[in-house]
């Protein structure tokens, strides 16, 4: 007879009955052997649940010590079989399969021959999931069988199951949540052997059995979790061992606790000897001030990106750019790659453009200079030719004078070489002064201001170079000057230049150039050029616009008297004078277009 | 003038100078004669008998110094009075090296170029 058993509360229900006290009074026999009978069924449920109650505490046992799953269900089975009417028991776990197969996991008892070539399946189609284990499983609900030879739908097992001395059995499937997982099975030698307070035990023993899978599952999960985090660290670890860029981990203090090979190699360190050592160890004593600053940095926005210069064990500089992080550990992460061949190159090229520069700025002082040069030794070459004449006639004129008699024919030839080469002379300095004003002037109009501040432009690289600081007072409400707009701002250039140059071994006080206009009272504009130089010493201010005349050793003063050419050429004054202070003044005048020109 | 051989051949691109030192070479007492080029004196050397070369340094195709050597060559070499617009150590030393008697700055001392002349001229007397 099969009926289905509701799941009972999971608590332990105490036996209804008090324990056994068997009352002895005189009663008729039958009465007292039918209460005897009754006392004894009473002992017999009694001793029944003790079993269940004693399998499942060994059970649990097995489960407290930390047995896996497997162990815990041979420890269920062998418990609930080694005392009492239970002949076999067994524990099957239910698979996903397409076919649901059942395993048997654990079994224990005499009958255990039962289960042996005994297929388990239990799904619905198949013919041995009609089964009451499959039955059991499927519904999730507890299947009894008092009397296996009474239950019908114990008919394909029943012969069997008698083979095997078994009367009754009780499954119980046990699952979490909706999942069902396996059953548990008891069988008994006898029919009616399972009471309502063993079903309990049993359903109980059937939720630890599926609790300690679970927990193998989760253990095995979790291995496997192990497994891969193991898998992702050594992926991890090797990252941080073969990364080309060093990786520095330091405590919150700033020690170093761990270092890849990349920042050993990089700093000369061995690791053991880099771990304990700091940030002020291995930056360039140069940079160690700003290191408090990147500190402050990291804690405040929680990360620092910089270049540093650091400083090898060797005490070789390495160039880095470093990446700090903070952690939420407050630890600190730093990357620091090593751009040395990097910087060496942008320096390099940086040289190499500054060195440009240079080239530039010499070439165009070298043109101004070659110019004059040019000058010098075309009037040094070409006047020399004429003078050697001169003097050669004028020598054989007074010998040829000298003789007795005086050998006039031969004394007014050399006169007349004389006199030729004297006029040659003359036409070659009148060459050169041609070449000195370069062409014919071009007049036009045009503001002074504007070409002036296009020259400090043109000198801008100069004025960077020399730390020189242009200050500009320029009057604009000037009028327009007429003038050789490019002949002029070759005087401004030059003046400039000037002023740069006096002021380079300034050191004291600000290199200030200060170019300024403004319209004197007789209509011409004045324009000059202050420095914080030296000043002009000892030398006379008139003097300084002489030729060859400079109180600079690598001095433009040929410059000067080239500038009061062309000043002068256009009607204008050029002069210096002492600074207020410091330095000197080079000014110069213009006409303008509404001024009396002179 | 009496001697009818050129004495002093006067070699120097600069035409008035040429001519000037010429006449002060003549003025001294010598024959002496000018010649625009290098290449000019060597296609008139058969003819010119000059015993002494004045040369100027500086002139275009052949300078002074590349005659001097040229002449040596030819197995025609005679004291040689170099001139120089501008005396540079570096000529001095090649000219003197290759058996120049002297270098003179132009415009040169009348009494010092005589002198070499003289000393010159006597090597042949």
């Amino acid at each position: 007879m099969r009926r289905s058993v509701t799941a009972p509360s999971p608590r332990l229900r105490r036996s209804p009955a008090a324990p056994p006290h068997v009352s002895v009074r005189l009663m008729p026999l039958q009465r007292a052997l039918r209460e005897k009978a009754l006392a004894e069924d009473q002992v017999d449920e009694l001793r029944r649940l003790n079993w269940a109650l004693s399998a499942y505490g060994r059970s649990i046992s097995a489960l407290i010590h930390g047995a896996d799953a497997h162990h815990v269900m041979i420890k269920a089975c062998e418990a609930i079989v080694s005392d009492g009417p239970y002949v076999l028991a067994a524990v099957a776990l239910a698979e996903m399969a397409a076919d649901k197969p059942l395993q048997v996991a654990a079994m224990a008892g005499p009958a255990v021959g039962y289960f042996e070539e005994l297929t388990l399946h239990w799904s619905e189609e198949d013919a041995g999931g009609q089964s009451p284990v499959g039955v059991a499983l499927r519904s999730g609900e507890a299947q009894i069988s008092s009397d296996i030879l009474a239950d019908p739908s114990f008919a394909p097992w029943r012969d069997r199951a008698v083979a095997f001395g078994i009367r009754a059995c009780v499954l119980i499937p046990f699952g979490r949540s909706a999942e069902v997982l396996g059953i548990l099975a008891v069988y008994a030698a006898h029919p009616r052997a399972f009471g309502g307070d063993e079903m309990a035990v049993f359903q109980k023993l059937g939720e630890e059995l599926a609790f300690a899978i679970t927990l193998d599952r989760g253990r095995a999960r979790l291995a496997v979790a192990e497994t891969r985090r193991g898998v992702s660290e050594a992926r991890f670890e090797k990252l941080v061992r073969y990364a080309s860029s060093g990786i520095l981990v330091t405590d919150a203090e700033g020690r170093f606790i761990e270092a890849n090979p990349s920042v050993c190699r990089l700093l000369g360190y061995g690791r053991e000897e880099l771990l304990g050592l700091g940030a002020a160890d291995v930056i360039h004593e140069d940079e160690r001030a700003f290191i408090a600053a990147a500190i402050a940095e990291v804690q405040a926005i929680g990360a620092h990106q910089g270049r540093w210069r650091m400083r090898c064990k060797t005490g070789a500089d390495v160039v880095a750019d470093v990446t700090v992080t903070n952690m939420p550990d407050g630890e600190i992460v730093a990357i620091i790659r090593d751009v040395t061949a990097q910087t060496r190159a942008e320096a390099a090229q940086s040289a190499a453009e500054e060195a440009l520069r240079e080239t530039q700025s010499r070439l165009s002082r070298a043109g101004r200079a070659a110019t004059l040069g040019e000058v010098v030794a075309t009037i040094s070459h070409e006047i020399n030719q004429p003078l050697a004449a001169i003097i050669a006639n004028s020598d054989a004129a007074e010998r040829w004078m000298g003789r007795t008699p005086a050998n006039l024919e031969e004394t007014r030839k050399a006169l007349g070489g004389i006199a030729r080469d004297a006029r040659r002379a003359s036409d070659i300095i009148k060459r050169v002064r041609a070449l000195l004003a370069g062409r014919p002037p071009e007049m036009s109009s045009f503001d002074l201001n504007t070409a002036l501040l296009e020259v400090l432009a043109l000198s801008h690289s100069e004025q960077g170079r020399a730390g020189v600081m242009v200050r500009l007072q320029l009057d604009n409400d000037l009028p327009p000057v007429r003038a050789d707009r490019v002949q002029i701002q070759q005087v401004a250039l030059n003046l400039i230049v000037n002023g740069i140059d006096a002021m380079a071994r300034i050191e004291d006080r600000q290199r200030r150039l200060t170019v300024a206009t403004r319209l004197a009272e007789d209509g011409v504009a004045v324009a000059s050029v202050a420095d914080q130089g030296e000043g002009l010493g000892a030398s006379d201010p008139d003097r300084m616009f002489d030729q060859f005349f400079t109180t600079k050793a690598e001095g433009m003063g040929v410059g000067l008297s080239v500038s009061r050419s062309i000043v002068e050429a256009h009607g204008g004054r050029i002069w210096a004078e002492p600074g207020a202070k410091y330095g000197a003044v080079f000014s110069f005048t213009l006409p303008t277009v509404e001024g009396t020109a002179p | 003038m009496s001697r009818a051989q050129t004495q002093v051949a006067v070699i120097d691109d600069d035409p008035s100078f040429r001519e000037a030192l010429v006449g002060q070479i003549r003025s001294f007492g010598f024959e002496a004669e000018g010649f625009e080029s290098p290449h000019s004196f060597l296609a008139e050397d058969d003819v010119s008998k000059a015993q002494c070369l004045v040369l100027d340094v500086n002139m275009p195709k052949m300078t002074g110094l590349q005659l001097q050597r040229c002449l040596i060559a030819l197995g025609r070499h005679r004291p040689v009075i170099v001139l120089t617009a501008r005396m540079d150590d570096r000529i001095r030393a090649e000219a003197l090296h290759d058996g120049a008697m002297t270098v003179l700055e132009k415009p040169c001392d009348p009494a010092t170029l005589l002198k070499y002349l003289k000393i010159a001229l006597r090597l042949f007397d």
